[in-house]
């Protein structure tokens, strides 16, 4: 049996480089290029600081989380990137009241939460 | 070569081709070399319909021979085969002879990349995108290699299948294979998935199949890392002031355990499947008929590939899948879904 080649397209000079081969290799390298830049750094991170331990939590996933303390159970929520504290059995509820912030505190419960990004840095106020 | 023969024939050779590169170590699994591309890249001149007919036969093939039909995996492995194909045929077609084979091979690689990590984050969350730089590297020199080979390789004028007469499917082991499919990637916590995958390793190895371990323990390592990109829960230490969570590091290895299971299970059901009829039939008979005769080939490396894929003799095979009792099916399916519903009751 006589062995043929595959039938290729335009095979007339398989090896050499064409200019369709230059446009997909620079965007192979662009994409490289991009698939490093934009690294996902991930979103700011929320660390709780607690008499049993310290936690951390993406601000990037919605969720509710209950910490206790010498009081009872304090329950921070985070949604849309944001934290805040929404249940504590202190007296005064002053850190229901703060809101959404990036520095959260139940001092009476021992809860203190700092909202960091990746670096470790405190973000920004507010 | 008729058209009706050349593409259970290319589809083989792409089985063929996945099966050898079963046998090169790879850093991370289920990211490929890709030498199954070659017949795609073969076919060029053949009309869309049949190219894509021939897409869809390597991406059942590549998953068929990796175990993983019947798992999420599986059906990475198939979409991402048919859009990487599209991608090709699409180039090849605009740029006509401005393009090369290696700027389609690329083309290829590029987007069997991008689809990799599109659906695995489906699945492993974000994280998943830091091995997508290191993906994009890995592909650019396998895309040449496959281009390269696929320029070089020769294929018979013609070839004579006997077709095999034996038939059929056991619906009930397809069935049961969905349902133990389905209650495995349903679990929620590490200590049913544990079981679900130590359930699974053995139905794998009653069926006969090797059991390799790496794999497994190479994507354990994979998917806590991508999950421990996403802080949860407690504490337990840091590296370099990033926080590694708990919660985490468990949602990490829930995730992995039960895609092992899967992974297992497909092992295993992939010898209860007999081949049939019809395109499907045909290629396995002409993949096998490859495997039977790689096994008495001589020489170096591509000199046994190109023996064996002449194939001078006329194509002739039993049908080597095993009996598997049904009993150990259904054995399998029930204690899955047992433990599935213990998961959700006491977990």
């Amino acid at each position: 049996m006589i062995p043929t080649c595959p039938v290729m397209m335009y095979h007339h000079d398989v090896h050499r480089i064409r200019i369709a081969d230059v446009i997909i290799i620079i965007l192979y390298i662009s994409i490289v290029v991009a698939s490093i830049a934009f690294f996902p750094e991930g979103g700011d991170t929320l660390y709780v600081s607690t008499e049993s331990g310290e936690y951390a939590y993406s601000l990037d996933e919605d969720g509710t989380y209950q910490f206790s303390g010498p009081l009872g159970i304090t329950t921070l929520e985070i949604s849309d990137g944001r934290a805040r504290i929404i249940d504590s059995p202190c007296s005064g509820k002053d850190c229901i009241r703060q809101g959404y912030s990036s520095a959260l505190c139940c001092m009476p419960n021992r809860i203190i939460a700092t909202v960091r990004n990746t670096e470790g840095l405190d973000a920004e106020a507010g | 070569m008729q058209k009706q023969d050349k593409i259970p024939y290319l589809a083989a050779i792409s089985l063929f081709m996945s099966a050898l590169e079963m046998f090169i170590p790879k850093p991370i699994p289920f990211f490929r070399l890709g030498l199954a591309n070659i017949p795609l890249l073969l076919a060029l001149d053949m009309d869309i319909g049949s190219f894509m007919l021939l897409a869809l036969m390597k991406g059942l093939g590549t998953s068929y021979v990796s175990g993983n039909l019947f798992s999420i995996f599986g059906l990475m492995s198939i979409s991402q085969s048919v859009i990487s194909a599209f991608a090709m045929y699409a180039v090849s077609r605009l740029f006509g002879k401005h393009i090369s084979i290696y700027g389609i091979s690329m083309t290829g690689a590029l987007s069997s990349a991008s689809m990799q990590i599109l659906i695995a984050s489906l699945y492993a969350g974000n994280g998943i995108f830091m091995f997508f730089t290191p993906l994009l590297l890995i592909s650019f020199p396998a895309s040449i290699i496959t281009a390269f080979a696929s320029s070089h390789i020769r294929i018979p004028d013609r070839i004579s299948i006997e077709k095999d007469s034996e038939d059929g499917k056991s619906g009930i082991a397809i069935a049961a294979m969905l349902i133990s499919g389905l209650s495995v990637m349903m679990l929620r916590s590490p200590i049913p998935a544990a079981i679900s995958f130590a359930a699974a390793l053995a139905f794998q190895k009653s069926t006969g199949r090797k059991i390799r371990l790496l794999p497994h323990i190479i994507m354990l390592a994979v998917m806590v890392v991508s999950s421990a990109i996403t802080p949860e829960g407690k504490v337990l230490f840091s590296v370099f002031s990033f926080p590694v969570t708990e919660g985490a590091l468990i949602r990490g290895m829930t995730s992995s355990l039960r895609l092992s299971a899967a992974l297992a299970l497909s092992q295993g059901f992939y010898k209860c499947i007999k081949p049939s009829r019809g395109i499907i039939g045909e290629t396995i008979i002409i993949f096998s008929a490859l495997i039977g005769r790689w096994e008495y080939t001589k020489g170096s490396i591509s000199e046994r590939i190109e023996e064996t894929l002449m194939l001078n003799n006329a194509i002739k095979t039993e049908n080597n899948a095993i009996n598997i009792p049904n009993f150990t099916i259904i054995l399998i399916t029930v204690i899955l879904i047992f433990v599935l519903v213990c998961d959700y009751l006491f977990f």
